[in-house]
């Protein structure tokens, strides 16, 4: 049989050149400008949580296309419409707090459309239900639990009745009132509880904690933390608040995927699907969120 | 009174069985191909018995010396005693104008050996001359590529975990080298790929998507001696051996390596750059002197990367060394024992492992250039992922009679999985205490999943056929304990001119995801068992095919579908879901979805010009509430999908010639369109939906060209191929990517494949 030889050195190295030559030949990259882009319509944003039985504030801005330099600005002569069962009203811009505001408060459970309308944008509407009150005791017991270091520190318990058949969302905030200084002070508590590290809770930058009753849909909840040994006790005057707030779905969808888009933002600006998030509104012919929020202080000590 | 009258039947029906024979056979053709739907009939008794599938018929009739008559349209009658022989080889002669297109087997399903048959793949053109049996199956209609130039395969808006990819049998859970490039299989030791588009028979499960069948060869003609041929391409040298003894044992060898890496300085290889990548296969099967078989399959996959970079410090001598690897390998094997008992038992009983590991390392070791230790300082830190299947399946077949055969058996899969491991370790420090520290999974967690299933293969009368079946999943992990049933039915109608109709419906559970951390097949996407927060997949599906021969050289079929998807599993948060230190469970959202289409596919499977041309039409939504209110298409949906393979082999020339042309809707991608500013001030993007952008027209060209040399020798063959030879701008990424963080300007990149060519040259013996 005849011998073959199927390579010699030479040629491997030709083959070798060959398929650098291959993969460089084939890729190639260029820069595209999509329609999507480039036909982008500017809306309206909007961003405002609703507190109970607080004055109403407004933020209102602009959003620009993706490609554009520019920035988003403020709008400044829109006109913002307030209707609720009986009423309506209109909020005027405070250029000091560069919101819309108005004086009128709302009670816990009541119902309002937002109407917004401006020459040069599409108008925007929300309808919203504040959620309801909270029923909450508090519970504060000095010295009363051992923390990770190993020494005595404050347990700080809230409980409250979670509203049977519905799906709830809450918001758990921990301050420290420094007598001396006469503010409070945010806290970072511990948040071993369940709920709050369950897959669901969101950590915020205000060092409170975004929740769901998925765990305890319908019972009476007590959550339990802890407090610096020492640091309420050896302070006349000084004092802890738990603020737990029942907070509307919409808003807790809005931070919820305002949390996802940073930490994807944190992997690139790449524009694939793993990466893009689209952030929640509650806003019908704009972006943004109108929050609704009842919240109730327990003071502790 | 009744119940007397039911007993004295049963006895004499019992009684009568007893007195008939029983003999199974296998219908081929002169080509060793199966011939199915044969009518194997005893005269004037009403034993009818027909091959099935594989061309395996079991046929109880009376009399040792009657004249089993065998007729089929398309080929000549044969008339034959089977003498109570316990099994027979019957062959059937097709008569010239005869169509061999396989109405059989079930809707959706395709193969290139029996039913899609003739179609000399050999032909067709590869990516870089890498022959690859992924490339055959994407050219199928309802099977697209994902990304472009990748070998993945999403089956009807499945997505790539939904396909249960079984090696001689044995899952593979990742079939890819060079990050989903190229295939681990060696094409020419596949002898035939088979595919499941979403309705299969009970035995196969625990998949939402297809069943994807990868059978080496085993038992066609005998080879002459040893046969084989060596493969060289751009990347790999292969070798592939086979011997065969028909109806006694067999062995084959097959083994690829990439060879560049060779051609490396030894020291650049350890210091600066180092990749390869292997593939072997062997498998032996064996016939007993009982008639029973024995198989064993073997099959090892690696690849290896690894970049270094050095830094010198002239003044203190220091010299230090970063480098990182990472490496990927599956090991599978299998021992298959099939059985006959006699007269009317078949049964198969099997016990595989298949593992797939994952190591990506980063590495600092520091040496003093002056004083050079042999154990320097080193500081490393891995991540270990992976899975391991360890399968205990026994299948069997019962012939009730020659209407009714039963299919049932039990299977057990045991998973065990690995999320993440990740060890960071110091070593030889001076004055320090080496470290070791693990965090994430410290061990292997296993994952248990039994399967019970039984189905009746019902022949009502010479036409109609049905098949009922159901499956049983029970699935245990950490406690979380789950039943499954999936009702399996099929239904085949064959009308007065012999085309076919079929319907049919299939429930599939998966308790298996495999989590994409940004690539579609990529070595670090995690395996991960269903749990009581990450419910398993459910999926639904409806499928009705007309199937026709035209003439005696064309098929056509036609099949439409719907699919729904429950538990979906999509990673929201990248980053999170790849620290093994986190749960990855806080990293994923599940949801619904939804396919429908309609495929067309007209086949020619004789004379020079063979091919196919298809068309399909689909849509292929997705529902994540938690990641948006809206529904969304799915990303690898083209609604629009032409696809045409044909090849000209003509008998009397050195050359082939072979193309792919395909045509239809762009890939989906997602596009920042806006910008605003959050609640809390921030500028964010705006995405108004997920996959919100649909690139333009997807267009693509492929041809290869091939050689024969058989003047002297061994017969030898160069094939050249070229990738997209038009040129069309198929975007295999686009990236909306801002210069900083000011938001202001925006640039949408695209990388796009063009003009690649490509080579093979074999060598056959």
């Amino acid at each position: 049989m005849k011998k073959i030889k199927i390579v010699n050195t030479k040629n491997v190295y030709t083959l070798f050149a060959v398929v650098l030559a291959l993969f460089l030949s084939g890729c190639y990259t260029d820069t595209v400008t999509p329609n999507e882009l480039v036909g982008y319509q500017k809306k309206m944003v909007v961003n405002a949580v609703f507190t109970a039985g607080e004055p109403l504030a407004l933020e209102l801005t602009t959003s620009e296309a993706a490609i554009s330099s520019e920035l988003p600005d403020p709008i400044l002569d829109a006109t913002v419409s307030l209707t609720r069962v009986g009423s309506s009203e209109s909020m005027t811009y405070d250029i000091f707090e560069e919101k819309y505001t108005t004086a009128s408060t709302l009670s816990s459970s009541e119902s309002i459309n937002i109407q917004v309308q401006h020459p040069d944008f599409l108008n925007i509407s929300s309808t919203i239900r504040l959620p309801d009150a909270i029923n909450a005791r508090g519970n504060y017991l000095e010295d009363g639990i051992i923390d990770s270091s190993g020494f005595p520190a404050d347990l700080l318990q809230v409980t409250f009745q979670d509203q049977a058949g519905l799906q709830n969302y809450y918001k758990l905030n921990v301050d420290y009132f420094n007598q001396t200084l006469g503010i409070w002070v945010p806290l970072a508590f511990d948040k071993s509880d369940p709920s709050l590290s369950a897959y669901s809770s969101f950590i915020l930058d205000d060092a409170g904690v975004l929740f769901t009753d998925e765990l305890f849909n319908g019972r009476e909840k007590t959550i339990s933390t802890i407090g610096p040994g020492g640091l309420v006790s050896g302070n006349s005057g000084d004092r802890y608040r738990m603020v737990i707030s029942s907070i509307s779905k919409d808003f807790y969808k809005y931070i919820s995927s305002l949390e996802r888009a940073r930490d994807a933002r944190e992997v690139s600006f790449d524009g694939g699907y793993n990466n893009a998030v689209v952030i929640h509104s509650n806003v019908d012919g704009g972006v943004g969120i109108i929050g609704a929020e009842a919240r109730t202080n327990v003071i502790l000590r | 009174m009744r119940l007397f009258a039911l007993l004295t039947l049963s006895v004499i029906s019992f009684g009568y069985a007893l007195a008939q024979k029983t003999t199974r056979g296998v219908i081929r053709d002169a080509q060793e191909h199966p011939v199915p739907f044969v009518k194997v009939e005893e005269p004037q008794t009403g034993n009818i018995a027909f091959s099935d599938d594989e061309g395996v018929f079991l046929l109880s009739y009376y009399g040792e010396d009657s004249r089993i008559v065998f007729s089929k349209q398309g080929y000549d009658s044969l008339v034959r005693p089977l003498n109570g022989e316990k099994s027979v080889v019957v062959y059937l002669n097709p008569r010239v104008d005869n169509n061999d297109y396989h109405l059989g087997y079930q809707a959706g399903f395709l193969d290139f050996k029996n039913k899609n048959k003739n179609k000399n793949l050999e032909n067709m053109p590869y990516l870089l001359g890498e022959s690859d049996i992924n490339r055959q199956l994407q050219m199928l209609p309802g099977i697209e590529q994902g990304n472009e130039g990748y070998s993945n395969l999403f089956v009807r808006g499945g997505d790539v975990d939904q396909n249960l990819l079984l090696y001689n049998g044995t899952p593979v859970y990742n079939s890819n080298h060079i990050f989903g490039i190229s295939s681990v299989f060696h094409n020419t030791s596949i002898n035939n790929t088979s595919i499941y588009r979403g309705i299969a028979p009970s035995k196969f499960g625990g998949r939402g998507s297809s069943v994807i069948s990868l059978e080496t060869q085993k038992n066609g003609r005998s080879t002459d001696g040893l046969e084989g041929e060596f493969e060289l391409t751009p990347l790999n040298a292969g070798l592939y051996m086979e011997k065969i003894i028909k109806d006694d044992y067999y062995y084959t060898i097959a083994a690829r390596r990439s060879w560049i890496d060779i051609l490396i300085p030894i020291e650049v290889k350890q210091n600066s750059l180092n990749a390869n990548i292997y593939d072997i296969q062997a498998n032996f099967g064996k016939k007993l002197k009982n008639n029973d078989r024995l198989d064993f399959s073997l099959l090892h996959t690696r690849d290896f990367y690894f970049v270094g970079l050095q830094s010198n410090d002239t003044a203190t001598g220091q010299q230090s060394t970063f480098s990182l690897d990472q490496r990927w390998s599956n090991l599978v094997s299998s021992a298959k024992y099939t059985q006959y008992f006699k007269d009317k038992f078949t049964a198969v009983h099997s016990v595989f492992y298949s593992g797939y590991r994952s190591l990506f390392t980063l590495r600092q070791v520091q040496q003093d250039s002056l004083n050079p230790r042999i154990n320097p300082p080193t500081a490393e830190n891995s991540l270990t992922r992976g899975i391991r299947d360890i399968g205990i399946h026994s299948d069997w077949d019962y012939q009730y009679n020659n209407r009714h055969r039963i299919s049932f058996g039990i299977q057990s899969n045991t998973r065990l999985f690995l999320v993440g491991k990740s060890e960071y370790t110091t070593t030889n420090f001076p004055g320090v205490i080496d470290v070791l520290e693990i965090e994430g999974s410290e061990n292997y967690v296993p994952a248990v999943e039994v399967y019970i299933y039984g189905e009746d293969n019902f022949r009502m009368n010479e036409n109609v056929f049905l098949n009922v079946g159901l499956r049983n999943t029970i699935y245990n992990y950490d406690g979380f304990t789950r039943l499954a049933l999936e009702p399996r039915i099929h239904f085949t109608s064959f009308l007065a001119n012999r085309d076919a109709i079929k319907l049919a419906y299939n429930r599939h559970n998966q308790f298996v995801n495999q989590l994409n951390l940004g690539q579609a097949g990529g070595p670090d996407n995690l395996w991960v068992p269903s749990t009581k927060d990450i419910l398993p997949l459910t999926v639904n599906m409806l499928e009705a095919a007309y199937e026709r021969k035209l003439g005696s050289e064309f098929a056509m079929t036609v099949n439409v579908y719907l699919k729904t998807f429950q538990n979906l599993t999509r990673v929201s948060d990248l980053t999170d879901a790849g620290d093994p230190k986190l749960d990855w469970r806080s990293s994923v959202v599940q949801g619904t979805g939804q396919a429908t289409g309609a495929e067309i596919m007209f086949q020619k499977s004789k004379g020079d010009f063979t091919g196919w041309v298809s068309y399909a039409y689909s849509q292929s939504t997705r529902l994540f509430e938690d990641l948006n209110d809206e529904e969304f298409d799915f990303t690898f949906n083209r609604p629009h999908m032409f696809k045409l393979y044909a090849n000209f082999s003509p008998k009397y020339s050195d050359w082939k010639l072979g193309f792919n042309y395909l045509i239809g809707s762009g890939q989906l991608f997602t596009l920042p369109i806006g910008k605003f500013r959050d609640i809390d001030g921030n500028t964010v993007l705006e995405y108004n939906a997920l996959n919100n952008y649909r690139s333009p027209l997807y267009q693509r060209f492929d041809l290869s060209l091939i050689r024969n040399k058989n003047i002297q020798g061994p017969e030898q063959q160069w094939r050249f191929y070229m990738y997209n030879v038009f040129g069309n701008r198929n975007p295999i990424a686009l990236s909306a990517d801002f210069m900083d963080n000011s938001f202001t300007s925006l640039t949408v990149n695209r990388a796009y494949l063009a003009f690649v060519p490509g080579i093979a040259y074999i060598v056959k013996f």
